[in-house]
Order: structure tokens, then sequence, then C-alpha cells
């Protein structure tokens, strides 16, 4: 016990944690004077037994260190998990048990809002708030939802309640027969490397277990590395310019500049040519309407495709449907970023035999072949109110980088309104019927 | 081929390769451990898994026990795109009780290869549906009051299509 002594005081620590310390101190040394008696020791003023004045104080250290550990910062979180472990040395499994199975005094006020006490002295906000412009009717669902289930009247220690018949025996397993971890794994596979987050919010919508699963914050911070790679920075960074704090990874999925996964981009530039005049009739001039559509498809991965053709949108968007099978010819390939609200695209020519650097992860620098022909374009993403955010997406730079013998030349396009009109975002349904590899 | 004998919950022995016991990674370690590769005679108890579930596991890890080691090089992930094959797709033709316990078996077992195609295979079940349709699919339980869910609905308004 010694340690504990020694290291209980911690710079953090405010008013209460101290006071249950030293009420726990006291009376353990009260019990140690009488002779050991377990069971019988209980404290003058709360009827709990210390061993759960003990193992709760663990908890709530232990709590405290996984949200803090859930936020980035594992430093800090790591003397909260020594202190936890110190007390009760299989705290990780009594808590792992303490989420599934609650015991009575859970329902006790004083050790559940310990975590929240220290919570609240770090400075780390509530984990899960809301985004910042919902009402807040009720407050914090994540909270509620994690409270009602603890009621073990209704749920019995699981996190799904069935809809079978109770009375009809069925001797099935349930989803709700699945321990967290493998629940949490199918849900990566759900969002799956395509950042499908719609069908994770159409989980978090069926009942308040899948609420509480849904809105992990590990599942949204790692889409937000998806998203920003490099670039992603921590919750309250400065955004290249404009400075944001999000209240969640899940706020910054949502708020932050970004670009669309599960459709295209698409815009459709029309113009008219004259024609050749005709030989024998002097007064007919022929007029041609040319239209073609642009399609620009971004990947997660950081890969991007870029395609002009005169196929109508409901053809068009099927050609940017498959990254694998075969280089078409009229489809660029390239990479892009995100800086604050610009997006920046390399592309290739498309007969460039591209695979051979295109497999660089995001971030490095790409290796060019001696004699190419590079596409540099910048779009800025701009909201609309009608729309969805980011659905829009507004020229600002096109150039054409072409290398011959080690020589640069590059040339700009001149972006009229007329051929390089704005992109607007459609949702293509098709590009997200199957997972294919998990969130990872 | 050396072989080792596996006793299911339900006291059923199998007589397995070891090669295919070994893509279990509990079984793996147990046998390492233990020193009971060259024993014969060993049977090794797996109380969480009946029979019926045993006997699935085994096939699939017959059938799978030539795969590749999955490997980290991109170009092999790009390649796995269409890869619940057709072979996979009709093993995993079970019911749900069924599926679920092939996926406890294979957590238990630490069968990575089994796990993720189950885990997957529950996802699309999943993906591009509605809650009422996952409530259906899964016999879920709809607990939120009109006003929790209303609020569920607005917090997730911002991926709604217009």
């Amino acid at each position: 016990m010694s340690d504990v002594d020694s290291d209980g005081e911690a710079p953090n620590e405010g008013g209460t944690s101290a006071s249950a310390l030293d009420e726990f101190r006291e009376s353990w040394q009260r019990e140690l004077a009488h002779g050991h008696r377990p069971g019988s020791g209980t404290t003058q003023n709360s009827n709990v037994t210390e061993a759960e004045l003990l193992q709760a104080k663990a908890e709530s250290l232990f709590r405290t260190a996984v949200q803090l550990e859930q936020r980035g910062k594992v430093y800090d979180a790591i003397p909260f998990y020594r202190k936890a472990t110190q007390i009760v040395p299989d705290i990780e499994f009594k808590f792992y048990e303490q989420q599934k199975l609650s015991h009575e005094f859970v329902s006790n006020k004083k050790f559940h809002h310990l975590a929240g006490d220290f919570a609240k002295q770090l400075d780390l906000g509530q984990p899960d708030a809301t985004e910042g412009g919902a009402d807040q009717e009720l407050d914090n669902l994540f909270d509620k939802f994690h409270r009602d289930l603890r009621q073990d009247s209704i749920y019995s220690g699981k996190m799904i309640a069935s809809s079978r018949d109770a009375s009809v025996l069925s001797t099935g397993l349930h989803f709700s027969d699945l321990p967290p971890e493998i629940v949490m794994r199918i849900l990566r596979w759900v969002v799956s490397a395509q950042l499908d987050m719609r069908s994770l919010e159409q989980c978090a919508a069926v009942c308040k277990g899948f609420y509480v699963y849904a809105r992990d914050e590990e599942l949204w911070r790692l889409a937000c590395v998806k998203v920003w790679g490099h670039n992603v920075g921590a919750l309250d960074a400065q955004d290249s310019g404009s400075s944001h704090a999000y209240y969640s990874w899940r706020d910054m999925f949502i708020r932050r500049e970004r670009v669309h996964f599960n459709g295209c981009y698409i815009s459709k530039t029309t113009y008219l040519r004259m024609g050749e005049n005709s030989f024998q009739d002097q007064f007919y001039r022929p007029v041609q309407l040319v239209e073609y559509y642009r399609y620009i498809r971004f990947m997660p991965d950081g890969k991007v495709l870029m395609m002009t053709s005169a196929d109508e949108p409901a053809q068009g968007v099927n050609k940017l449907k498959h990254l694998h099978n075969g280089q078409r010819a009229d489809v660029q390939r390239g990479r892009y970023r995100l800086y604050g609200d610009t997006v920046t695209l390399v592309l290739q020519k498309s007969q460039a035999r591209g695979t051979g650097h295109m497999r660089q992860r995001r971030g490095s620098i790409m290796p060019l072949e001696e004699d190419s022909t590079q596409f540099l374009i910048e779009l800025r993403i701009a909201n609309s109110p009608k729309r969805r955010r980011c659905a829009q997406l507004v020229w600002s730079h096109y150039t054409l980088v072409q290398k011959r013998n080690k020589v640069d030349t590059s040339s700009e396009f001149d972006l009229t309104d007329a051929k390089y009109p704005p992109l607007w975002f459609s949702a293509v349904k098709s590009y997200h019927l199957d997972a294919d590899a998990p969130l990872v | 081929m050396p072989s080792i004998k596996l006793q299911s919950s339900d006291d059923e022995i199998f007589d397995t390769d070891i090669q295919i016991a070994k893509c279990s990674g509990t079984i793996k370690t147990m046998l390492e451990d233990c020193g009971m590769e060259d024993d014969e005679n060993a049977v090794v108890p797996l109380p969480n898994v009946n029979s019926t579930i045993l006997r699935k596991v085994l096939t699939w890890a017959h059938y799978h026990k030539d795969d590749p080691q999955p490997t980290e090089d991109d170009e092999s992930k790009e390649k796995r795109t269409d890869d619940i094959i057709s072979w996979d797709a009709d093993f995993l033709k079970v019911d749900q009780g069924t599926l679920f316990e092939l996926i406890l078996a294979a957590n238990y077992l630490d069968i990575k290869g089994l796990l993720e195609l189950t885990c997957k295979t529950v996802a699309n079940m999943i993906k591009g549906k509605t809650p009422e349709e996952i409530r259906k699919t899964f016999n879920i339980k709809k607990d939120f009051t009109p006003a929790e869910e209303e609020q569920v609905r607005k917090e997730n308004e911002w991926c709604e299509e217009k």
C-alpha cells in the first residue's frame, strides 16, 4: 500500500478524489488495526465496502486514462493507468467487466461522477459532444445511453436488446451475444476503406447500444486520418489559416472542408464551334454544339481519377467505378491532397505508364520518369446553402507541366467560366455497395 | 502427415491434420507451448466450440490451407477487391445464429482469415440499409424514446443525400 501512499497525490487531482483517497486510507488502516476481517469493513459515512471503494477509485482513474488516450494524450494517460493498476492490479479486466455487467454501486452517484471530475479538471470537455450547431435538447446522448445501458433489468448486461419474443425459445445467437471488440471489428468493415460513414450513422440510429458503438471516437479518428493524411492535426489544432477547434473526431469529419468519396464531382461544358462553310451554299453556316462532361472521383487513400467524356453522367460515372481492372485510356489517374479549403491534384497523362510510381503513399515525393507530362490542378472546395457541405469544386489553377530532357515547361490553362465551370458533387450508389477492406 | 486430435465442447473428437489445425493461432500456441506436436495421442480440448461449428471451421481451414499469407504490399491489396470468392460465399450461406457462432469460434481459435471473412459478411448485411431494415435483419429492438430518435436523426442529418 505504500505505493498508493507515495503516488496518490497527483498534481491534477482535486479535492474530491483526494478526500476519497484519504477516507479510504483512514478506514483501511482502521481495519488493519482491528485485524483482518474481510467483508465486514464498512466505512462510517458511506455504506459501500472498502474493496468497492478501492475498485471504484481505480476504475475512475482507469476511465480517465482511457479518455486521455482516446484523445491521443498517451503520455498524460500513463500515470493514471499506473495509479489504477497500483490500486487494483487487474483493473483492466475488471474495467472491461464493469462495462458489460454493471455492479450495484455504479448507480452510486459519487463514484459515477469521479471520472467526470477528473476529466473536468483536465479540461477534456465532454467525451462525445454533439456537433455545435445542433440543438441540445437532450444533453449528450452518448452519456445518457451509456447510463441507460447499465440498467440490468432491461439489458441484462448486454448492449443490444432483442426484439425476439422472449416466450419463444430460440437457440440461435443474437447480435448482442457478440463481444464488443467483434462489434467494433464489424463496424470497421461497415465503414470500410471507402469511409462509408453514412452506413455508420445509419447504425447509430438503430438502437442505444449501436449508437454507443457507432460514436466510438477511434473509428472517427481513423476516418479523419484517412481523409487528411499527414495534415490531420489534432482536434484543437490550427487548420491552415483559419483556426478551428473540434469537439470530437466526428465533429471534425463533419465540419472540416474535405471532398466526398461516395460519388463523383461532375461538370458540364458546352460551347459552340463554327463548322466549315459549305462549298456550294455560301449562306449555310453550320454551327456545332459541343457538349462534354468532366468527372472527378476522389478515393479515401489519396488517389484520384479524372475523365472527360461525352457520356451522360448515367453512363459516365460507371467508367470510374472500378479502379483496379486495367488502365482505361480515357481515365487520368493521380493523387490529391487537401490543404485547408483547397484540394490539389497531380495527374499523369493518361497514356503514361503510371503504375510504377503510383504506389507511393500520400506525403512522399512522387518520383518522375525522365519525360513526363503532368497536370496540376487546384480546386477550391465551396459550400452552397442548398446542397450538402463541400458539394462544389471551383477551379483556381490548372497547369500543364511537361518535362523533356530535364527541362520543365509549364503552361497555365485559361480558366474561363464557360470552359471550366464548377464541378458539382453527385452521390453514386454503386460506388459503396460492398466493403473491400476494413478501416485500419 | 502428422495429425492431432481436437475435442469439441460436446466431446466429439476430430482427427485433424496438424498443418490445418495450426491455422488457429490458439491451437498453434497450445501445441508449441505444451510440446504436444510430436505426441500422436495428444488431445486438444476446445471447450468453447461445439462439434457442428468446429466441423465447419475445419472445412474452411482445409479449403484455405494453401492461401498465401496476406502481405502488406499495396498491389496485392488491390487485387483482392472481389475476394469473397464463390466458395466462401457458399460456405457462409448459413443462418445468422451459425454465422455469429462462427465469428465467436474464429475469435476464440484466433483464425484471422475466417474472422475477417465473417465480420465482413455481417458488415455487408448492414451496409446501405436503413435503421429499420437493420433492426429487422438482426431482430433488434428499438429502445429510443421518440425524442431520442429525433435527436439522433438530427445529429445524422449531415450525411443525408440531398
